[in-house]
C-alpha cells in the first residue's frame, strides 16, 4: 500500500493522518515529521495520529510509536492514536502498551480545540 | 661550366627564395649546394651555398648521386620519390633537373607519417581504455577477495609487464599474503614473513603513499620473495604502485620486466596507476564484503536456537524456521535452561525482537545472554523481566522484544507450569481430549518503557497434555487477517495426546501455509509435554526406558 502522511495544525494541537502501511520502511518518516513538529510548535498540547486509513502495522512501526510516545511525553504533549482499526487495538493489547496511548475517536473535535 | 648558372638563379630568383614554402635546395652535379631557400636554411642549418650536401643530409646526398650519375640505373620510375629523416621529422624529396644540369630538391614533410603516428597514438589510447574497461569488469565480477587478487596479477602480467605481484599488508601476525602472476596466466600464492621496508617504495605503497618513480628502484636488489618462481632473473625494471582502498590501503602492485625488455615509460606508469586504482577499489570492496559476511555468519551461528530434548521426565521440542530472506537475521528465538536437579524448575524462553538485520540480531543476543544470567532468579518471573527491561532500555531508540517465560517442573508425573507473557501472545494449552486453552497471562513488552507490569499464570499439565509457545508475528498485523490464531487453535485440538515433537511438526507445517507477503516469515515454536506414559526403568529421566501401555 502507498504510505501517506497529511498534517493539519491548530495553535494547540496537530493531527497527522496516516494512510497505507506503517512499517520498517515508513516509520522513520512519521517519527521525523513528528519530532520536527514538536521542536517547532511551542504551545502544542495534543498530537493526534489518525489511523482510519492505516492498512498495516509492523513491529518496527510499533517501536517507532513507542519512541514517539516517549518524545511527546517529554515535551508535555499528549499523544492520541485515533480511529484505530481493530488490528491495531489487538497489537496494543497483546503487547501491553494500550494504556500508554490516549484514544479519542472524535479527532475532528480535538483538532479544532 | 656551371659558374654562371647559380649566379643567374640567384639574380633571377633571389627575392623569391624567401617565399618558397617547401625547403628547396639546388645541388650541382658534384653534390655541392649552390642555392637554398630560406625554409631549407632553417631546416638544415649546416647547409650553405658552397657546402657539400653530404654533410647536411646523407640520405638526400645518396639519392642525388644516384640521380646524376652518368648512366642512371633505369628503375622504371623517373620521378621516384625518396624519403628520409631530418631531425625527428620525415620528409619526401622531390626533384627537378634544371636546364643547367643542377638538381632542385624540394623537401615535403611526410604527412602520411604524421597521420600514422597520430593513429598509432589513438590506437594506443583505445587499447588502454579497453584494457581498463576489461579490468573493471573482471575485477568487479567477484566479491571473493582471493579471486580479485588473482585477477589483478593475471591482468597486470598479461598487459602491463612480464610478471606482476600483489602484496597485501599482514593482517594478523607478520605473514603477508602474496599473489604472483606471469605471462602464462598461472597464479602462484605464498604467505611470506618478510620486511616490506627492505624494498624501496614497497612499505610506502602498502601504506597508500604515491608510487616511487620506477627509475629509482634498483631491480637487482629485489628480494627473492617478491619474484615469482617462474620468473628468471635478472629483472630489468620494476614498478611499485599502491592499490588504494576505501580508507585503508588494499596492498601494493609490483610489476616486473625481464632483461632485454624496455624500461617502463611514463605512459606505462600512468596506465599502471589507473589500473591499480581500479584493482584497489575492487579488492577493498571484496574485503568489506568478506568482513560483513563473517560478522553475519558469526551472529547467525550464535543465534541458532538449541536442540531440545527431554529434561527430568518432561518432553521439550522446538522448531525454528529462519526467514527466507537470505542474509536477514530473524528476530525470533528460544532457549532452554535445564534445572540442575529433577525437583528444580527448568526455564524455557521464547521471544520475538522487533525490527530486522544486525540491530535485531544484536538485541536478540543481548536478551538471550541477560536471561541466561538471570536464570537463578527465575522463581520470580516479574523480577527477571524487570531486570531485563532495565538492561535493554536505551535513550536513543525504543526497540523492544516480546517474550514468554515458562518455568517447568515435574511433580509426581504432573508437570507444573508457570507462564508469564511480556507483550507476547499467550501460550496455548492442549488438554486431554482436545480442548485448547489460552494461558491467562499478559504483560508489557520489554525494552521500550521505563516500567512494566506482568501477570503470571500457573497450571498443571496432566500426562499427554501439551503447552505450546509460539511466535507468529503478532506485532505485524494487517486488517482482516488474524494470523491463523484460530486455525492454530483448531489444528492443536487435533494434536491432543501427541508427543511434543509431533506437535511442533504440526505447527511448523501450518506455519508454512500462513506465509503471506508482509507477515514476517521466521517462526519459532516450543512444545512442553507431560509424557502420557510413565517410565518403568528410567534412571535419571533423561534416558528413554521401556514404556508401559
Amino acid at each position: 500500500m502507498n504510505f501517506s502522511l497529511t498534517m493539519t495544525t491548530a495553535p494547540r494541537s496537530a493531527c497527522l493522518r496516516v494512510g497505507g502501511d506503517l512499517d520498517y520502511e515508513t516509520i522513520d518518516e512519521l517519527v521525523d515529521t513528528t519530532s520536527q513538529l514538536l521542536g517547532r510548535q511551542v504551545g502544542l498540547t495534543d498530537l493526534h495520529l489518525d489511523f482510519s486509513r492505516l492498512t498495516f502495522l509492523d513491529s518496527a512501526a510499533l517501536s517507532g510509536l513507542l519512541l514517539l510516545r516517549r518524545r511527546t511525553s517529554e515535551a508535555g504533549v499528549v499523544l492520541h492514536l485515533d480511529n484505530r482499526p481493530a488490528f491495531v487495538d489487538r497489537v496494543l493489547q497483546v503487547t501491553g502498551v494500550a494504556g500508554h496511548f490516549v484514544s479519542s475517536h472524535s479527532d475532528a473535535e480535538s483538532a479544532s480545540r | 661550366m656551371h659558374d654562371g648558372s647559380p649566379a643567374r638563379i640567384e639574380a633571377d630568383l633571389e627575392s623569391l627564395w624567401t617565399y618558397v614554402p617547401c625547403p628547396t635546395l639546388v645541388i650541382d652535379q658534384a653534390g655541392v649546394v649552390r642555392a637554398l631557400s630560406a625554409s631549407a636554411q632553417s631546416l638544415l642549418p649546416e647547409a650553405a651555398p658552397g657546402s657539400r650536401l653530404q654533410d647536411a643530409v646523407g640520405w638526400l646526398s645518396q639519392a642525388h648521386h644516384r640521380l646524376v650519375r652518368p648512366t642512371p640505373v633505369p628503375d622504371g620510375r623517373g620521378s621516384s620519390v625518396v624519403s628520409g629523416l631530418v631531425g625527428e621529422r620525415t620528409f619526401d624529396a622531390h626533384h627537378a633537373i634544371l636546364p643547367g644540369g643542377e638538381v632542385a630538391w624540394s623537401l615535403v614533410e611526410d604527412t602520411g607519417q604524421v597521420l600514422r603516428q597520430a593513429q598509432h597514438a589513438m590506437t594506443g589510447e583505445q587499447e588502454r581504455a579497453a584494457f581498463l574497461l576489461e579490468a573493471s569488469s573482471v575485477l568487479l565480477a567477484s566479491l571473493d577477495i582471493d579471486r580479485c587478487r588473482e585477477a589483478t596479477v593475471q591482468l597486470a602480467a598479461r598487459d602491463l609487464a612480464d610478471a606482476a605481484v600483489v602484496v597485501t599488508p599482514a593482517s594478523r601476525g607478520r605473514r603477508m599474503p602474496i599473489f604472483y602472476g606471469d605471462s602464462s596466466g598461472k597464479v602462484e600464492q605464498r604467505s611470506v614473513d618478510a620486511d616490506p621496508g627492505s624494498v624501496t617504495g614497497l612499505s610506502e605503497a602498502l601504506r597508500g603513499f604515491p608510487a616511487v618513480p620506477a627509475r629509482l628502484i634498483d631491480a637487482a636488489k629485489l628480494p627473492d620473495w617478491l619474484i615469482p618462481h617462474s620468473f628468471t632473473r635478472p629483472v630489468s625494471s620494476v614498478m611499485i604502485v599502491p592499490l588504494p582502498g576505501h580508507g585503508a590501503s588494499a596492498g601494493a602492485l609490483v610489476l616486473l620486466r625481464r632483461a632485454g625488455a624496455e624500461a617502463f615509460s611514463e605512459d606505462e606508469e600512468e596506465l599502471a596507476r589507473l589500473f591499480a586504482a581500479r584493482a584497489g577499489a575492487a579488492l577493498s570492496a571484496a574485503r568489506l564484503y568478506v568482513e560483513q559476511a563473517a560478522v553475519t555468519r558469526t551472529l547467525m551461528r550464535d543465534l541458532l536456537p538449541p536442540q531440545l530434548r527431554s529434561v527430568h521426565g518432561i518432553e521439550f521440542a522446538g522448531g525454528y524456521r529462519a526467514s527466507e530472506d537470505y542474509g536477514v537475521v530473524g528476530g525470533d528465538f528460544y532457549d532452554l535452561h535445564p534445572a540442575a536437579t529433577s525437583d528444580g524448575e527448568t526455564l524455557v524462553v521464547l521471544g520475538d525482537v522487533c525490527g530486522k538485520g544486525l540491530d535485531a540480531a544484536m538485541l536478540t543476543g543481548k536478551i538471550r545472554n541477560t536471561l541466561h544470567a538471570l536464570t537463578p532468579l527465575a522463581s520470580d518471573h516479574q523480577a527477571v523481566l524487570e531486570l531485563l527491561n532495565e538492561a535493554m532500555l536505551s535513550a536513543e531508540h525504543a526497540r523492544f522484544a516480546t517474550l514468554v517465560l515458562a518455568s517447568v517442573v515435574n511433580r509426581d508425573g504432573e508437570v507444573v507450569l508457570r507462564l508469564t507473557s511480556a507483550g507476547h501472545l499467550p501460550p496455548l494449552i492442549v488438554r486431554d481430549g482436545g480442548r485448547v486453552e489460552q494461558a491467562a497471562t499478559r504483560g508489557t513488552l520489554i525494552g521500550a518503557l521505563p516500567s512494566i507490569t506482568v501477570q503470571s499464570f500457573e497450571t498443571t499439565l496432566a500426562p499427554g497434555e501439551t503447552c505450546v509457545l509460539y511466535t507468529d508475528g503478532v506485532t505485524e498485523a494487517r486488517g482482516g487477517y488474524h494470523l491463523g490464531e484460530e486455525r492454530l487453535g483448531a489444528a492443536l485440538a487435533e494434536c491432543a495426546g501427541l508427543p511434543a515433537e509431533a506437535v511442533v511438526e504440526r505447527v511448523m507445517m501450518l506455519a508454512s501455509e500462513w506465509t503471506s507477503p508482509h507477515v514476517h516469515d521466521d517462526i519459532a515454536v516450543v512444545a512442553i509435554t507431560a509424557p502420557r506414559r510413565t517410565h518403568l526403568s528410567a534412571v535419571d529421566g533423561r534416558t528413554r526406558g521401556r514404556f508401559t501401555a
